[in-house]
């Protein structure tokens, strides 16, 4: 069967039909060429010749010769535009100008990387019988033998590596690099829309001490960077690497005619509001797709899911009387030999179906499928179009299909088509300059250089901006006797090893493991991150998931493990925690038609005390337990607006309205505004407050889970009303009575008018205008 | 708050020093000299006395032997951490020459970060008049540590030196011996020596940092005497580690491993081997250390030497079951190809299969299967050669002339 045979058969098929809540069709593209710019070898373009391609896309050629007037330069493109052409061509042909010359790759993950070496491997192999030396491109990671690393310093004039590597094993070795530094002429910094938030923030960092010790050995490296579409790529290139870009963003390259389905899953449970699982749905969707012989990837969002669909695909394929082999599942985890024959599987057709996390999200070249079904929003638009992106690499019809879950922001992607189909509001947020990662950072300078007085860290290459603070931070090292100031200069004064305590990613942050013991055969079942483990996994709380009842029967915390039973009773538990937050310092407010609202620094502090058991359907309280736990603290930024005083004289509602209301709006906000600053759910939180500090308002704060923050505080100050829109979009939409998990909450947390009351707080957000300089 | 800093004469004085300068500033610089028998169980004149050879058998490398006592230069650094990188501060550079039948010993002292390029450049012109670097763990610590700081000063470092790191040497002659190679076990254990009052390494950092807080250089004297003597004992060590590559009594031969020394002179020098091993199976019988016996007829074949062979073999024929094999499957080879007498080679290699039978019949393991697999393809081979000499009626020992 053809994808436009199926295609016509899902249309007549008036039960799917029914979920479907939008069906784009994006109609295909011709390819739009231009010239080489002049600039470039004739052996490159000999080269490019033997693999099929006479003149470039329109968008490799502004890049092109953009790159080569010496621009930094980041170029938007969606998967499979030919984009590491952008950059490999300027690198070879520098290299051809100039054999000495050098480049360095950073890619986000090390499998990315072994991935895009194989097409520049190809690339240079044509070259080989043009020229009389060899082009060297060598991955330097983890993974890299000691013996190979010394040929690679002095060897290498391509090095391939990513940024926890830069940052610990590179960097503070720059003296045997000292050719690599000499000679950088390009820095390559691919899927930049990944470094967002914590990860952004330190990798910001990690480039300026790049610069250092470049500027230290005489380069002045050019920045190439290539993102996926998102609302700033240009403000992010710039904030990442501290210098001017010139932003490539018209795709020319062909697109054959796109499909993408928003499918929500019909509800099962009215009063919880609970949807059929989006997983189950997911599954029966590619199922039909497998068994008719089309190359389908479906993507979960977590490695358990992987499997769990991987398991039912397979149980399907045994019930058609087809082979269990021609499903696979692939995620992080997997040896590289089976990774490597899947992708093959995958590109010669021998495999049919593939169910992957967002691992083979990135460019990993699996070659043409032609369905992509994520069973659940994965998280991000960018994200989305990436994973969609997988089905239809050439200029055939192509299908995507969203299966969404019940989680307000998988529903407010369904019922807003607009948000997923139009430009990208995604921001990549970052703030370079949170103090803990910045002196964490200029710790690690030090150690590679000495500071100058005079120096600004992070000054661009004319010697612009930078940290104005910089002098100040090196007399605070050297109070502490980190640093050691001799005449105009801090020397690194310590015995330890800077990089080596500093982990760029947050994701090593702690979870708690949740460990099913119904079996003698213990197995785990998932994970919860430690801030959210209190409430929901505490001692004979009962936890769900996927649906099925766990009870807590112990929650070691020393250890991270929470020992779970399968259980069926007819209760839930419902922990109470009590959480505060205190203003320490106010970056910025306003006050607008008597709502105030602004955003800085806070210190939050959360303590789970007791529990209640609360009976299904009646919910009665049926018993309560005490929880033992240590209360947790940060400090970090938070976002927040306090409405006005008299707000339930106005909307002519009591204050037990008024105080669900609040809670109402924080449930919600707590899953909206990750839409507009790229974050996950967990890097924020929404508080509600009756008398917050300081005004003895009714307030919500939104507050960051990183110490110190990474930005979005900042951001959301901005762009608040339109995320209060959003958000009341979300809870007018949802088909439920008085509220429910997709949407403000479950009614019995809200009250009878949480669901109402919040609406009308969201307006009075919505229209009080953001804030004018 | 005042701190009573004393002048800088009277603390220099201290620890009988003085300040250096060059065009690129200034630092501070302690000499010392040592002569006659710094150690008790060390005089100067051992080390005056190795020869070429003595430096290519500790360095297990021959092209070591242009190397002479006064050619080579002692070298230790105290620095700021051990974890390396490029913020690691060599704050003391220790340098020893052998001149005169003296031990000079330069230190030379950076009292800040600023006196570093006077000091680096004084450093670079003592190694330009030497041509190997003498340390213990130097190779993989303290010179790529110098590079890098010469590197951040962007200096060129030296080229020409080679570089003689004792660490190795130890390690190749002790490591089965002693429980630790570190220098400390090394003076207790060969030099019959324990420091006083010496400060731990892990220590030293620290005792600079505070040094740069109160400045008072008198407290890092325990680290310029530490410096000093790792300089001392490295010039010890050569001495003392030269004798085991060339000894003269079983005895001497006992006190380190023999394999280490084996490893090296296999390297270097079959003859020197053959002696060493002729010293040490003076002592043994060929029963009590086969292995090495076996290595001994091994090096006498390689040499030549088939007589001497020949005699450890037939002894070896009377050891254990693997010793006895693979001395079997030697004569074997013997017997087949410099005598041509296949019969004799089959009666080794028979006795040889017997006895692997009777051990596998008794239950007992068998040496190896590739031993087995080789009598086999042997015995096989030799018949096919009795038979045809028989077919063709050819005597035995004609063909071998």
């Amino acid at each position: 069967m053809t994808i436009d045979q199926v295609l016509d058969m899902m249309r007549r098929d008036a039960a799917f039909m029914q979920n479907v809540k939008a069906w784009q069709t994006f109609s295909a593209q011709n390819a739009e060429f231009a010239d080489f710019p002049p600039q470039l070898d004739q052996r490159l373009i000999q080269a490019l010749q033997k693999q099929g391609i006479r003149r470039p896309y329109r968008h490799q050629a502004e890049a092109l010769a953009l790159i080569e007037q010496h621009q930094h330069t980041t170029i938007v493109t969606p998967t499979a535009s030919g984009k590491t052409l952008c950059y490999n061509l300027p690198v070879l042909n520098s290299i051809l100008h100039n054999r000495e010359s050098r480049a360095l790759y950073l890619f986000p993950t090390k499998a990315l990387s072994q991935d895009q070496m194989n097409e520049l491997h190809e690339l240079v192999k044509l070259l080989e019988n043009q020229i009389d030396f060899d082009i060297k491109s060598y991955t330097f990671d983890g993974d890299t033998p000691a013996d190979a690393r010394q040929a690679i310093r002095s060897a290498g004039h391509i090095v391939v590596t990513n940024p926890d590597m830069l940052h610990t094993g590179i960097l503070p070795h720059h003296t045997t690099w000292v050719k690599l530094f000499e000679n950088l002429h390009y820095i390559v910094i691919d899927e930049i829309h990944q470094y967002r938030g914590v990860l952004g923030s330190h990798l910001a960092n990690v480039l300026r001490r790049l610069k250092r010790i470049c500027l230290f050995y005489g380069s002045r490296p050019q920045f190439i960077c290539c993102s996926a579409t998102i609302a700033n790529p240009l403000e992010l290139a710039q904030h990442l690497t501290g210098e001017k870009h010139c932003l490539v963003n018209r795709n020319g390259a062909p697109r054959g005619e796109k499909h993408f389905i928003l499918y929500n899953p019909p509800v099962v449970n009215h009063e919880l509001g609970i949807r059929r699982s989006s997983v189950k749905d997911a599954n029966d969707i590619a199922a039909k797709f497998v068994r008719q012989g089309i190359q389908t990837i479906v993507f979960a969002r977590s490695r358990v899911r992987v499997e769990i669909l991987v398991t039912y695909l397979k149980a399907a394929m045994a019930q058609a009387q087809q082979s269990e082999s021609l499903i696979r599942g692939y995620r992080g985890g997997y040896l590289p030999l089976q990774r490597r024959e899947i992708e093959r599987g995958l590109r010669d057709g021998s495999i049919l179906g593939v169910v992957s996390t967002n691992a083979l999200e990135l460019g990993i070249d699996i070659g043409q499928l032609q369905v992509a079904i994520m069973a659940g929003y994965p998280g991000s638009i960018a994200s989305s179009w990436q994973q969609a992106g997988r089905a239809g690499r050439k200029s055939d019809t192509s299908l995507a299909i969203l299966v969404a879950s019940s989680s307000p922001l998988d529903q407010y992607i369904v019922q807003h088509p607009d948000y997923l189909f139009g430009s990208n509001p995604e921001s990549g947020i970052i703030d370079p300059d949170n103090l803990i990662i910045l002196l964490s950072h200029m710790k690690c300078a030090a150690f590679e250089l000495p500071f100058n007085s005079a120096e600004h860290f992070g000054a661009d290459y004319a010697g612009q901006g930078g940290v104005e603070g910089t002098a100040d931070i090196l007399d605070f090292l050297q109070e502490n006797r980190v640093v050691h100031r001799s005449g105009a200069t801090y020397h690194w004064m310590s015995e330890t090893y800077p990089a080596e305590a500093i982990s760029l990613r947050n994701a090593a942050e702690e979870n708690v493991v949740i460990i099913d013991r119904s079996d003698p055969q213990e197995k785990v079942i998932g994970e919860i991150d430690l801030f959210s483990a209190p409430m929901l996994v505490h001692d004979e709380a009962i936890y769900l998931h996927e649906s099925v009842q766990y009870h807590v029967d112990r929650l070691d915390w020393e250890r991270r493990k929470a020992y779970v039973k399968q259980v069926k009773v007819d209760y839930y538990t419902d922990a109470q925690m009590k959480s505060d937050l205190k203003i320490l310092d106010i970056s910025e407010d306003q006050i607008i038609q008597d709502q105030l609202f602004g955003y800085g620094e806070v210190v939050v502090t959360n303590l789970v005390t007791m529990y209640k058991k609360i009976k299904f359907n009646t919910h009665e309280n049926v018993g309560w337990g005490k929880v033992h736990l240590p209360e947790q603290e940060m400090h970090t930024m938070a976002f927040w607006f306090a409405f006005a005083e008299d707000i339930a004289q106005k909307l002519n509602i009591d204050q037990q309205d008024l105080a669900d209301g609040l809670q109402a709006v924080s449930h919600i906000l707590g899953h909206v505004v990750p839409l507009f600053v790229m974050g996950d759910r967990s890097d924020i939180r929404a508080l509600p407050m009756m008398r917050a500090p300081l005004w003895k308002r009714p307030a919500v704060f939104v507050w960051e889970r990183y110490p110190g923050g990474v930005g979005f505080s900042r951001k959301l100050f901005s762009i608040y009303p339109e995320i209060a829109t959003a958000a009341r979009q979300v809870v007018a939409a949802c088909p439920c009575a008085s509220g429910c998990p997709s949407c403000v909450g479950p009614a019995l947390m809200v009250g009878e008018k949480g669901k109402i009351v919040a609406q009308s707080l969201l307006l009075a957000m919505q229209e009080t205008p953001t804030p004018t300089n | 708050m005042t701190f009573d800093v004393e002048s800088d004469d009277l603390q220099l004085a201290a620890i009988q020093a003085e300040i250096v300068a060059n065009d690129w500033g200034s630092c501070v610089k302690r000499t010392r000299v040592f002569s006659g028998s710094p150690f008790p169980e060390f005089n100067l004149e051992e080390f005056a006395a190795l020869t070429g050879d003595d430096f290519a058998h500790l360095g297990k490398d021959q092209r070591l032997s242009a190397l002479t006592p006064e050619s080579v230069l002692f070298f230790d650094l105290e620095t700021t951490g051990l974890a390396g990188g490029t913020g690691t501060l060599p704050f003391l550079i220790g340098l020893g020459h052998f001149r005169d039948h003296q031990l000079v010993i330069n230190q030379y002292f950076m009292r800040d970060f600023a006196d570093e390029p006077a000091a680096l450049r004084f450093v670079l012109q003592e190694l330009q008049d030497v041509q190997a670097l003498v340390s213990f763990n130097g190779r993989s610590y303290d010179w790529p540590l110098l590079r890098n700081r010469l590197v951040l000063q962007r200096l060129a470092g030296p080229n020409h030196l080679s570089h003689l790191d004792l660490l190795h040497t130890t390690r190749r002659l002790f490591r089965r011996k002693l429980p630790s190679c570190d220098l400390q076990s090394y003076e207790k254990a060969i030099l019959k020596f324990i420091r006083t009052g010496d400060i731990p390494g892990r220590e030293i950092p620290a005792t600079y940092f505070a040094y740069l807080h109160h400045q008072q250089i008198a407290s890092l004297r325990p680290v310029f005497l530490h410096n000093a003597m790792d300089l001392v004992t490295l010039c010890a060590m050569a001495a003392k580690n030269a004798p085991f590559f060339r000894p003269t009594t079983w005895e001497k031969v006992c006190e380190c491993d023999i394999h280490g020394v084996i490893n090296t002179l296999q390297a270097l020098s079959l003859p020197k081997l053959r002696d060493l091993l002729g010293v040490y199976m003076a002592g043994n019988a060929v029963e009590d250390d086969p292995e090495i016996a076996f290595i001994y007829a091994d090096t006498c074949k390689r040499l030549g030497d088939w007589e001497k062979s020949q005699i450890l073999w037939q002894k070896l024929e009377q050891t254990s079951a693997g010793w006895m094999t693979a001395a079997a499957i030697e004569l074997a080879k013997y017997h087949e190809h410099r005598r041509r007498d296949p019969d004799t080679a089959l009666e080794h290699v028979c006795r040889a299969q017997q006895r692997l039978a009777l051990r596998r019949d008794m239950g007992l393991p068998v040496p190896s299967p590739t031993l087995e697999t080789d009598l086999l393809h042997r015995s096989r081979r030799l018949n096919h050669k009795i038979n045809k000499r028989k077919t063709s009626d050819d005597p035995p020992n004609l063909s071998a002339g």
